[in-house]
């Protein structure tokens, strides 16, 4: 950390002047356009007046941008002193943040394109608090936002676990626990839930063919009564051969989606945190205090299951809003890597005597009347004259009894003293971990059928936007589980973030 | 048994079930039946609106079987708001605060004092001229994570908020 002192207040890199440059620039059109828009179309003709006018504004106009984009890049500096980083930005109206180095919760890197050609990245720091402090550079130099990191991290953490860092006091080393090749990523992409990406694409061309439709609509005409044509004469052929087809577009679309976001995917620890690191184009470095996490998901598909592998969310606290943004995905980790994740946070958790408890089977009762009315209800009231209806209708009593009855055995809660899992799922399955102590809030719920058969469910919320439902539990259980969680969260001096 | 093998005996746990829940005021029964109301005004319009987007006459008889039916749903709603209400109530423990509503469907909320974020109080027009207020308590839970305490008088509110905001000050 030779050259990176941070007690001196220092500039960002010089480098991402035109970063700046462009930030300001797009802040100004998009205050100026409409004045912008009537200055163009207001006039019929361009004489040459007012082509010189309008040279003259936009040039004057970009000289101001530049300037101010200097001035900018010349008065942001930011240090460290008495532990709290300090920001002191803006040359008119001068403005200081100053965060306290144990309130920073999350620092994160990004790297577009264009920060990859200059060389420089993007680092935020998030805090905890409701109040919205956060601090964002958005041109350093690697080195300099490595050094940075590592050195607000240390002090994040030694706020958080004290006890931990006599053993590990020398060198904070990072240790990958996982990597994907593009081969494994070949795989993840192979088996994603292609329906995701079925939407995505249809809307997409559905947009396009409207487009296509008002520009070409005489052309695709006859075009479609061809089609329609060709369709009725070749028949099953032509249908297997689009769906086969579209199906391999899906897949290939899910692959390249997935080697876009987690290219070059190194998942690694450092003490008391995880970083990962991915990203073809847009590059991310995320790092994620230990503390923050509050549940952990993984979940698979048969696909996945065949190929051994899951792929994992890590949910982490968040202030007032939970966005998408917040859980941290991990795909293509196999059982070891899972068993390392686990290891680090959930410590013993598999020596610990774990107590299964299971839906009571009124939940597969309740679960397939649910599937059968949803599909039988509007069948009947809308098509009513078909005996193929009553047909379906009874194919789909028997396939929703089966998927209902999956899903009622896959449901079921684990727990321990700290920890519990609960799992659920029909074709897929979804394991989700989280310390006793880390709920929110607890639900109660017993609607008059569940009160007959002495049975009720439990909802845990917590941060991050998660909510764990735990079906049909025998009433005393489901009792006592309330009681226990609200005992160990109010009992617990520990931090849930 | 949650446990099969446990230092703490389940049965010494704080039990939320054999609470005394303070009940709240008869006035918010009015809203209840308000709100019940303003529902089943929609309701008596369906029959014609189906009339004119589906272009047919329907049956006299038909009506008729729908009005009856919906008259005896509105009535059991009236019954259920009546049964339901002694139900509703909230009650203050040593470190949390537990809601508990619902006849058809028996909720308990409970939120530990350590987890509260903030908390807010609401009075919508109706529950001003009823004289009565709402208490929300929000955590870091999420969109649906929140406790809010229903037909409560304005004071009562107030002193709830100013003792949560004490008591949650002390986890800090």
């Amino acid at each position: 950390m030779n050259n990176n002192d941070f007690d001196i207040p220092q500039r960002q890199s010089w480098r991402g002047l035109i970063l700046f440059f462009s930030v300001s620039l797009k802040n100004i059109i998009k205050t100026i356009w409409p004045i912008a828009i009537l200055f163009l179309f207001k006039q019929n003709s361009f004489d040459v007046n007012r082509l010189l006018y309008l040279y003259l504004f936009v040039g004057s106009i970009i000289i101001l941008i530049a300037a101010n984009t200097v001035l900018y890049f010349m008065n942001f500096y930011f240090y460290i002193s008495n532990n709290e980083l300090i920001v002191e930005k803006g040359f008119l109206k001068k403005s200081k943040i100053t965060i306290p180095l144990d309130k920073i919760q999350t620092i994160n890197t990004k790297q577009n394109i264009m920060q990859q050609l200059l060389k420089v990245v993007t680092l935020e720091i998030d805090t905890a608090g409701s109040s919205k402090k956060e601090a964002r550079f958005i041109s350093l130099t690697k080195e300099t936002a490595n050094n940075l990191q590592s050195h607000l991290s240390k002090f994040a953490k030694n706020n958080s676990q004290q006890s931990e860092l006599n053993e590990e006091f020398e060198l904070p080393q990072r240790k990958t626990i996982l990597r994907l090749s593009v081969a494994d990523l070949f795989k993840v992409g192979f088996s994603e839930n292609h329906l995701k990406s079925l939407l995505v694409i249809y809307l997409f061309l559905s947009g396009i063919y409207q487009q296509i439709r008002d520009i070409f609509r005489n052309a695709v005409d006859v075009a479609s009564q061809q089609a329609g044509g060709f369709i009725e004469n070749s028949g099953t052929i032509f249908i297997t051969i689009m769906v086969i087809i579209s199906l391999l577009i899906l897949i290939a679309f899910s692959i390249f989606m997935v080697i876009l976001k987690y290219y070059d995917l190194n998942f690694s620890r450092q003490d008391g945190a995880f970083i990962m690191k991915s990203g073809l184009l847009n590059k991310k470095d995320i790092l994620i205090p230990y503390s923050k996490i509050q549940i952990i998901t993984w979940s698979s598909n048969p696909i996945r299951k065949f190929m051994d592998f899951v792929s994992v969310h890590i949910i982490q606290a968040s202030n007032d809003n939970l966005n998408k943004k917040q859980a941290i995905i991990i795909p293509g980790c196999n059982k070891v890597h899972l068993e390392n994740i686990h290891n680090e946070i959930f410590t013993n958790y598999q020596t610990s005597e774990w107590t299964t408890h299971k839906s009571h089977p009124a939940f597969f009762i309740r679960l397939w009347i649910i599937r059968i009315l949803v599909l039988a209800i509007p069948l009947i009231l809308m098509i009513p004259e078909f005996w193929e209806t009553y047909f379906f209708v009874g194919v789909w009593v028997v396939i929703s009894g089966f998927l209902s009855y999956i899903s009622y055995t896959k449901r079921w809660l684990k727990i321990t003293k700290k920890f519990m899992q609960i799992s659920k799922g029909c074709v897929g399955q979804e394991f989700s971990m989280m310390f006793n102590y880390k709920i929110q809030m607890i639900k109660f719920n017993q609607s008059i059928f569940q009160k007959r058969r002495k049975t009720a469910s439990i909802s845990i919320y917590a941060s991050g936007g998660k909510k764990l439902y735990i079906p049909y539990l025998q009433q005393d259980v489901a009792m006592e589980l309330y009681n226990y969680l609200l005992y160990t969260t109010e009992s617990s001096h520990e931090k849930w973030m | 048994m949650l446990f099969e093998n446990n230092e703490l005996e389940s049965n010494q746990l704080p039990k939320v079930e054999n609470l005394n829940f303070e009940p709240l005021k008869v006035q918010y029964k009015k809203i209840l039946y308000i709100n019940w109301s303003l529902f089943f005004l929609v309701l008596p319009g369906l029959p014609f609106l189906a009339e004119i987007i589906f272009e047919t006459q329907i049956n006299f008889w038909w009506f008729i079987v729908f009005y009856m039916i919906l008259i005896i749903g509105y009535v059991i709603g009236l019954l259920v708001i009546n049964i339901g209400f002694p139900l509703k109530g909230f009650a203050l423990r040593d470190h949390d605060i537990v809601y508990r509503s619902g006849y058809i469907n028996n909720k308990i909320v409970t939120v530990p004092f350590n987890r509260i974020q903030h908390t807010e109080i609401r009075q919508g027009l109706i529950s001003r001229i009823l004289g009565l207020s709402k208490l929300k308590i929000f955590t870091a839970g999420g969109h649906n994570s929140g406790l809010y305490i229903h037909g409560i008088s304005p004071e009562k509110a107030e002193q709830l908020k100013n003792f949560l905001s004490k008591t949650v000050s002390k986890y800090e």
